[in-house]
């Protein structure tokens, strides 16, 4: 290969990278540059505050700001019921995971569970106790507010609470730009200043939340969740920086 | 040539991607926060100008036997106060300018009952070169040509000597002239003894009972407000935009910003921003509270005529200092208050420093008054009617019987797809509040209170 060719090559290689780079940097919607984000400075200061109360953030933050809009929802499938259904044959020693599996298989087959739900975590009760979480996921992004608890005990599913909502879309008002999670985790930092024992941040993601309410539909605004010791969750209303509270219990 | 060129080219193109990784890398642009965005700001009218916040609660013009009254409501009633108002903040002659002996002898020409007291002297609009007071009453006595002011304070005791200025006195007798008194309500002062003798049943009274003596009212046509809720919103939330909406089963609408809420139903809306509740202290001053109460009622809610603030307390919270004010007001048709819901109020309110907490606002307005009349039972039948209804619910062994109240007013009523006034008897003994039909005197459904 002679030196020329060589440097075509390069100059090719390049110009791909360059415009590789630029799509990420510059592409409106995708590229970083064209939201507002947050720098490292921010997320270690926020690290600071948190650590003051006695949280340690172990999970990692997302540095853009997205814009959203509301999301409009109607009431959907309401569901509490007691169930006896073992999913192993008696004998059997089976993990976790294998547990998991097994569940999700027999609520499929009994349409039970939603295509659009997607597992969030699991939360132990006792050793022989626990729930399986699952969130409503519309158009890629979670809807907290819409859920599915399965409680399992002794590798049987003894429960399942369903209250499934019925997304329609987002509100006609024009987007407006969300408080980065810096902000959020700030806000809960604020919140939480009177903890005297150690907690972890283990998640922070954005998605929709409201409390329930008895309507016929009902717009939910954009929230960062913030996770604390892995199941309590916190909801900062990422258009106000509120946390967003039980409004009937106080009194509106 | 062109070996320089693509080398040039190449070191470029690496140049630049390199500073585009370190862009990719360290991105940083400051955000700008949705609050940094400007918002219209918009208001229901103008506050009130501060004289105008307390109006008397009834305007007397005493008679032999029977009084003549003024109330909210009635023709004349805000000519007259307005023409007083006007006089006591143009400021009124001290005493001396003519000796007291000099003086012919008095007549009393009306009286004018505050009920929430009505604030005067320094720090109000009303005689502020003199010292602050609280008055519940205000009397204009004849004397000749002058017209004397006896101001009664709230903590009891009067004072005299004060005069209206010449011009002044002038124009309020010539407006006091052109009344009629067959436009103003006729009411009687009552004993305890002379009540006890009507209805055979001991009753006390704290101080002289003032009773309407109407034998009919005019029927009287009620319109619900049709409320705006954009406009609604924007007043509520200055940053509208980040508000959603919930519809509720029963058709009413909520508004929400996630820390307070709008409720607009059918008949009445409701503002809540409990959080404020316990970040903020009240002021310790009634002018100061007034003049917030104006400011917020007339911004969020708007101050229609007929419509009169009838209570205002300060509430004590932690430490001492008061954690709000709360606030009360009523509709007048004709003079007589119009009553709805659990507690009769048109408007509550409560606020701190912090701003506007609670807000219950009917939407119910007096539209007019019919040519129709209705005649109403005698207060006497109704004041013996409450009486056996206080005796039936065994309330006479909590103690004495306390006649607190006796009048007339009309109960918003939902009838032939139409809302009316009712006309109604409202009797108070002990603070148990009794509704009577105004005609057949039977105790309406919730009417014990």
């Amino acid at each position: 290969m002679n030196l020329g060719r060589a440097r075509m090559i390069l100059i090719v290689a390049f110009f791909g990278l360059n415009l590789f780079l630029a799509y990420h940097l510059f592409w409106p919607g995708t590229g970083k540059l064209s939201r507002e984000a947050v720098t490292p400075e921010q997320v270690r200061y926020v690290r600071e505050q948190l650590e003051q109360v006695n949280i340690q953030l172990e999970a990692a933050v997302d540095r853009t700001v997205p814009r959203s809009s509301f999301l409009i929802v109607f009431p959907g499938e309401e569901r509490v019921e007691a169930m006896n259904k073992p999913l192993i044959k008696a004998g059997d020693k089976v993990g976790e995971s294998e547990l998991i599996t097994a569940a999700e298989q027999y609520l499929r087959r009994n349409n039970l569970l939603p295509r659009q739900a997607y597992f969030d975590y699991v939360e132990y009760i006792d050793e022989e106790t626990m729930i399986l979480n699952y969130y409503h996921i519309f158009q890629n992004k979670p809807l907290y507010s819409s859920y599915l608890r399965v409680t399992l005990e002794k590798e049987r599913i003894v429960a399942l609470e369903k209250h499934w909502l019925n997304p329609q879309g987002w509100s006609s008002n024009q987007e407006n730009k969300v408080i980065p999670a810096t902000e959020a985790l700030l806000r809960l930092a604020e919140e939480m200043r009177s903890n005297d024992r150690p907690r972890k941040v283990t998640g922070i993601d954005f998605g929709y939340y409201s409390r329930e309410f008895d309507a016929e539909q009902w717009e939910v605004p954009p929230v960062w969740r913030i996770v604390v010791d892995g199941s309590e969750c916190y909801y900062v209303n990422a258009f106000t920086g509120n946390l967003e509270i039980d409004l009937q219990r106080n009194g509106i | 040539m062109k070996e320089k060129v693509q080398s040039l080219v190449l070191i470029l193109l690496v140049l630049s991607s390199l500073y585009l990784t370190y862009l990719l890398w360290y991105a940083r642009v400051p955000y700008e926060v949705a609050t940094q965005e400007e918002y219209e700001r918009v208001y229901f009218e103008e506050p009130r100008p501060a004289g105008r916040v307390i109006a008397p609660e009834k305007i007397v013009f005493p008679g032999q036997r029977t009084n003549r009254v003024l109330k909210e409501g009635q023709p004349g009633f805000q000519e007259v106060w307005g023409k007083i108002l006007e006089q006591l903040e143009k400021g009124v002659l001290k005493g001396g300018i003519v000796s007291e002996n000099r003086l012919p002898r008095g007549s009393l020409l009306l009286q004018l009952h505050f009920e929430p007291p009505f604030p005067i002297g320094s720090g109000t609009t009303a005689m502020p070169e003199r010292p602050y007071r609280e008055l519940a009453g205000l009397e204009i006595w004849e004397r000749g040509e002058l017209l004397e002011l006896v101001l009664k304070a709230v903590e009891g005791g009067e004072e005299r000597g004060l005069f209206l200025e010449e011009g002044g006195a002038q124009q309020l007798q010539e407006l006091l002239e052109k009344l009629s008194p067959d436009s103003m309500l006729p009411y009687r002062e009552f004993q305890g003894e002379e009540l006890t003798a009507l209805v055979d049943f001991p009753i006390q009274v704290e101080e002289p009972l003032w009773i309407p003596l109407l034998e009919s009212v005019p029927a009287l046509e009620i319109a619900v407000e049709e409320p705006e809720h954009e406009r609604l919103v924007k007043i509520f939330f200055t940053r509208y935009n980040l508000v959603r909406r919930i519809d509720e089963r029963d058709g009413a609408t909520i508004y929400t910003d996630g820390e307070r809420g709008l409720r607009i139903g059918r008949e009445r809306l409701e503002y809540s921003a409990p959080l404020l509740e316990h970040s903020f202290s009240a002021t310790d001053s009634y002018p100061a509270a007034l003049n917030q109460a104006n400011r917020l009622l007339c911004y969020y809610s708007g101050w229609p005529a007929g419509l009169r603030l009838v209570g205002l307390d300060l509430v004590s919270g932690e430490g001492g200092r008061n954690s709000l004010c709360r606030c009360k007001w009523r509709f007048y048709a004709g003079g007589l208050p119009l009553l709805y819901g659990e507690n009769g109020w048109t408007v509550e309110m409560a606020f701190n420093d912090g701003g506007l907490i609670y807000l219950n606002r009917h939407l119910f307005q007096p539209r007019k008054a019919a040519e129709e009349e209705i005649v109403v039972a005698p207060f006497s039948q109704a004041l013996k009617k409450a009486f056996k209804e206080y005796q039936e619910q065994g309330a006479e062994e909590e103690g004495p019987a306390y006649l607190e109240a006796v009048e007339l007013a009309y109960l918003v009523d939902f009838a032939d797809s139409a809302y009316r006034g009712q006309p109604v008897w409202v009797v108070r003994i002990n603070g148990r509040e009794m509704i009577l039909d105004g005609k057949s005197l039977h105790l309406l459904e919730g009417g014990a209170r």
